[in-house]
């Protein structure tokens, strides 16, 4: 009597064990378009797999960082974490994600991704991750002004001097762009150098020493930037630009939503960058990743789910992120609207930013660089040159 | 003073008004349109005022009372766990023949002497540990690491201000040492420990950085730690900020108000001594 | 000096027996240490792990790679002399002196002159004083914010009124130009610390009994004379402890600036802490990050040795 009791409730612990995986979910998507899209990706997950329950933490970006450094630190990694493109190498360097090389070699989809997107996953010859969505960032401009000023959309470094000249008035900046030392300001400030045909490992050279001098003069001695700017986030540039006090800015998709809510008295338009020769822009979206120490064969069921182009598209129709697959970037969605052709477009000839572990010091390297000509303290040849012997030590 | 005592309380609100503007600016930041919260001229009273930033807040963050629960509670909680160590403490400084005074002080005021950031990630170390992340004893406990070697510098020139005849006077009636600080020197220092117990009150309630390391949940996430969800990677909802930021204002407000009372009580308390 | 009718009587009683007396001395003794022992042991426990844990860290060389693996090697003063020989930390140990004194001056003495004049007694001046606390309900990052768009170049309401009064001709660029951008922190943080001075000197002035004043106004005492002889000697305890917690404070401020600033434009205003936390939290190189911290604590600890050498004339009570 007794055994038979016993082997019941073994079996029914068992069970109930085996019941339910529970899985740690992390990204930073707290709020708006992408926290919705989060919620129902995952809500479609665990209806498609009613084993499988995700418990879900939306921690904030600043605070992204130092937490996973914590919890790396005590061995407590969510099972899966959504990282920010540039910092995913470093997020590998760190010890902090599981690596997926095996998982990856065995899927069959592994060859769909755009390079640049894929680029930012891999370490060391080994794969850390999949890209989930992409975005761009472009030449915003209110049209009603340059229509009045009879001015082209500027598509050449010389246009773009040219047209801020002429629309830059005592209330108003002809060309307005987020020059802020973080990462918001390397992010805008990258596209610069490689549409000039450079790149961060010939820093010290001509391409970026004449980026450099196009943004100098068009703030020091053209008065079309304002000095502001070195102390304005993406979030600021925009709040200008929708108050009329900027002419064009560079931005990213993300400013849509507040750009349609506002409410504006004057029509705005997306353009390509504006460039010297090569047709650029920068990468920005975030990566699937699978935390070290975590339930990794778990999380790869998840990550090759979420990815898959049926589950795929609507979560990104939802956050209004572009495909970085091409299975599912040639959907035609992503051309219906011009605004989202646009940024699709610019997505195609983006660079990401992948240049190993270090990028973060990097990154502040290259803010230090062109904020010191900004300010007057070097001129761009000194510039480059100090960023030169600095960051080149710091490349892989 | 010769002349009317309005005209200070004139001037008094003049430099109220001054000192508070930024705050003004906040509050009507919350209410302004995007585009408006950079207009120039700079809108000092707004224009078109759009409230739907309360339901974008209240939508985002349905837990926003639970929020103020928990600020209120870890609040609360360091207050009185504070209060609770540090007043014996300093009127042990003050007035008991002790050895290692000098010593004490110091040790309770390194814990000051890093940014309080670089303490939380070791703090988190030891307390997922202990299994103290995601409830209210851990932050309650953390936050009191930081207020306690304050509180202990500012009650003691309150202590000190008392004279030790009182308590002589009172052990000589048969009080013991505790009876005498609990039921003479403490009721004294009240202007001091309502003073200290507002300012550790501010530091539990406006604590961001161990809300946001120690705990996961939204069920422990205290006032603070909701602002987050507003401040993105390239973008961020400054109207709900703002907004955000004014109605956690009030619920400190309401007690600083209410405090007032109770620092009159410990002067007319004090009048009375004589 | 106060009357205390107790004293009067204790020297009438008769002299407690000996026994007594010592049994009484000794359970004191242990009584009088159970005051401050709880707090001692409290932070003793909470705060000995963090300070040893950064003091180990600034002699390793310990990065992203290693911090978990502990792995790190011991390099001993190397990271210390990384860190002094480098000029940007030089810099932001300039720019933490210039800003500490700035700031902690104006702090005392504008929080001293408002906790005098709310210290007088006129309709209203209870509840006003109360009111200048709503600084510190708001979270810094927050009040960081305010102020950045309050002082931006292009659109910012204090340059709209320096303009308006003729006291500027341009728009000043307050974050934007390294000569001035210090001077706009140091303000946003002077207005921060402004609440917390005056209320604690006010509570230390209403300490001091109005008959000191009373009498002294009999004796012809002029008003200055009154503050040096009377208000000043008494005020000591509290001004001292608000101008250590101040420096203390002051000296390690770090949210102030990463949410203004982060130490630009081009490092010019890094402060010590800055500086460490980019370096650990964006540079990931935790054994320099921990050495400019405890650099920082050196200082601060000298800071409370002078403080507790000012205790010893108070001690005489």
């Amino acid at each position: 009597m007794f055994r038979l009791l016993f082997l019941l409730v073994t079996l029914w612990s068992l069970s109930a064990t085996s019941a339910q995986t529970v899985l740690q979910w992390w990204d930073y998507y707290t709020d708006g378009a992408n926290n919705q899209a989060m919620q129902d990706l995952i809500a479609r997950y665990e209806a498609a797999h009613p084993d499988v329950d995700i418990e879900r933490t939306s921690i904030g970006f600043g605070d992204l960082k130092s937490r996973i450094i914590q919890a790396a630190a005590t061995g407590t990694m969510p099972d899966i974490v959504i990282v920010d493109n540039p910092d995913h190498q470093a997020m590998a360097a760190q010890g902090a994600l599981a690596d997926l090389t095996d998982y990856i070699a065995a899927w069959e989809a592994n060859d769909q991704y755009f390079d640049g997107p894929w680029s930012s996953t891999v370490y060391n010859g080994r794969n850390y991750g999949i890209p989930y969505g992409s975005n761009a960032t472009a030449l915003y401009y209110n049209e009603d002004v340059l229509t009045e000023a009879g001015i082209d959309v500027p598509e050449t470094w010389d246009e773009l001097r040219a047209a801020a000249q002429a629309l830059t008035t005592d209330t108003r900046s002809g060309f307005c762009l987020s020059m802020i030392n973080t990462e918001e300001g390397t992010f805008t400030y990258l596209p610069f150098l490689w549409g000039n045909g450079g790149d961060i490992p010939d820093i010290g050279g001509e391409a970026n020493i004449e980026a450099l001098t196009l943004l100098n003069t068009m703030m020091n001695e053209d008065d079309s930037v304002s000095r502001a700017a070195l102390n304005w986030g993406q979030g600021e540039v925009n709040n200008q630009f929708m108050a009329g006090q900027c002419a064009m800015m560079i931005n990213g998709p993300w400013q849509i939503p507040n750009l349609e809510a506002a409410d504006l008295d004057f029509t705005w338009r997306v353009a390509d960058w504006p460039n010297n020769g090569t047709p650029t822009s920068i990468l920005g979206g975030e990566n699937f990743a699978a935390g070290a120490g975590g339930d990794t064969d778990a999380a790869w069921q998840v990550i090759s789910w979420v990815t898959a182009p049926e589950n795929l598209l609507p979560t990104l129709q939802i956050s209004g992120y572009i495909a970085n697959r091409a299975d599912v970037a040639s959907n035609d969605v992503f051309q219906e609207d011009p605004v989202i052709a646009t940024f699709a477009d610019q997505v195609a000839v983006a660079k990401a930013r992948a240049y190993g572990e270090n990028y973060p010091q990097i990154s502040e390297e290259i803010m230090n660089m062109v904020q010191s000509v900004m300010i007057g303290a070097r001129t761009p040849e000194q510039a480059a040159e100090a960023a030169a012997a600095t960051i080149m030590p710091l490349l892989p | 003073m010769r002349f009317p005592r309005v005209l200070l309380s004139v001037f008094s609100v003049l430099l109220l008004m001054a000192f508070l503007f930024p705050i003004y600016w906040m509050a009507i930041t919350a209410i302004k349109p995007q585009q408006a919260i950079f207009a120039f001229p700079p809108e000092f009273v707004p224009r078109n005022v759009d409230w739907t930033v309360f339901q974008r807040i209240f939508v985002s963050n349905p837990d926003i009372p639970r929020y103020f629960l928990n600020s209120a509670i870890v609040g609360v909680g360091t207050t009185l766990l504070t209060l609770l160590l540090a007043a014996p403490a300093a009127y042990g400084i003050a007035h008991l023949p002790i050895r290692g005074k000098g010593l004490i002080i110091l040790v309770s005021l390194s814990s000051l002497m890093f940014p309080v950031v670089m303490l939380a990630t070791p703090l988190f170390v030891i307390f997922s540990r202990l299994g103290l992340t995601d409830n209210y004893f851990g932050l309650i406990l953390a936050n009191t690491a930081l207020a306690l070697p304050f509180s202990l510098v500012v009650l003691r020139p309150f202590f000190l201000s008392l004279p030790i005849q009182l308590s002589e006077a009172a052990r000589i009636d048969g009080c013991t040492v505790w009876g005498a600080f609990v039921r003479v020197m403490l009721p004294l220092a009240s202007p001091g420990l309502v003073t200290a117990g507002i300012f550790t009150f501010l530091f539990g309630w406006n604590d961001l950085v161990f809300a946001l390391t120690l705990t996961n949940t939204d069920a422990f996430r205290p006032v603070t730690a909701g602002l987050w969800t507003f401040i993105g990677v390239n973008n961020t909802d400054w109207n709900a900020v703002m907004a955000f930021s004014t109605l956690a204002m009030l619920p400190p407000l309401v007690l600083f108000l209410t405090a007032q009372r109770y620092v009159i009580a410990g002067l007319t308390a004090g009048a009375v001594k004589q | 000096m106060r009357e205390t009718p107790h004293a009067g009587r204790a020297e009438v009683r008769p002299a407690q027996p000996s026994q007594r007396a010592s049994k009484r001395r000794v359970t004191a003794r242990w009584v009088h240490y159970s005051f401050v022992l709880p707090a001692a042991l409290f932070l003793l426990v909470f705060i000995a792990y963090p300070v040893l844990f950064n003091l180990r860290m600034s002699f390793q060389d310990v990065r992203a790679a290693n911090l978990l693996n502990g792995g790190a090697a011991w390099v001993g003063l190397d990271n210390y002399r990384t860190i002094l020989a480098n000029p940007v930390f030089q810099q932001a140990v300039r720019n933490t002196l210039l800003f500490t004194g700035g700031s902690v001056v104006f702090q005392l003495s504008l929080g001293l002159l408002l906790a005098l004049f709310y210290n007088l007694t006129f309709p209203g001046s209870r509840v006003m004083r109360g009111l200048y606390l709503i600084a510190w309900t708001i979270p810094v990052i927050v009040v960081a914010a305010i102020f950045r768009w309050l002082f931006d170049g292009q659109v910012g309401v204090i340059n709209y009124w320096l303009q308006n009064l003729s006291l500027i001709d341009d728009n000043v660029f307050w974050f934007s130009d390294p000569n001035v951008a210090l001077g706009a922190i140091v303000f946003i943080n002077i207005w921060l610390g402004i609440p917390f001075n005056m209320a604690l000197l006010l509570a230390g002035l209403q300490g001091i009994p109005k008959e000191f004043y009373e009498a002294a106004e009999i004796d012809g005492a002029s008003v200055p004379q009154r503050f040096a002889f009377i208000t000043f000697p008494l005020l000591r305890p509290a001004l001292f402890a608000v101008l250590l917690l101040g420096l203390i404070y002051t000296f390690k401020v770090f949210d102030v600036v990463w949410a203004t600033t982060q130490g630009g434009p081009f490092n010019t205003t890094h402060l010590v802490a800055t500086l460490a936390f980019r370096t650990i939290f964006g540079q990931f190189q935790f054994g320099t990050g921990a050495a400019m911290l405890n650099l920082l604590f050196v200082v601060l600890f000298a800071v409370s040795l002078l403080y507790l050498w000012t205790l010893r004339n108070e001690e005489v009570n």
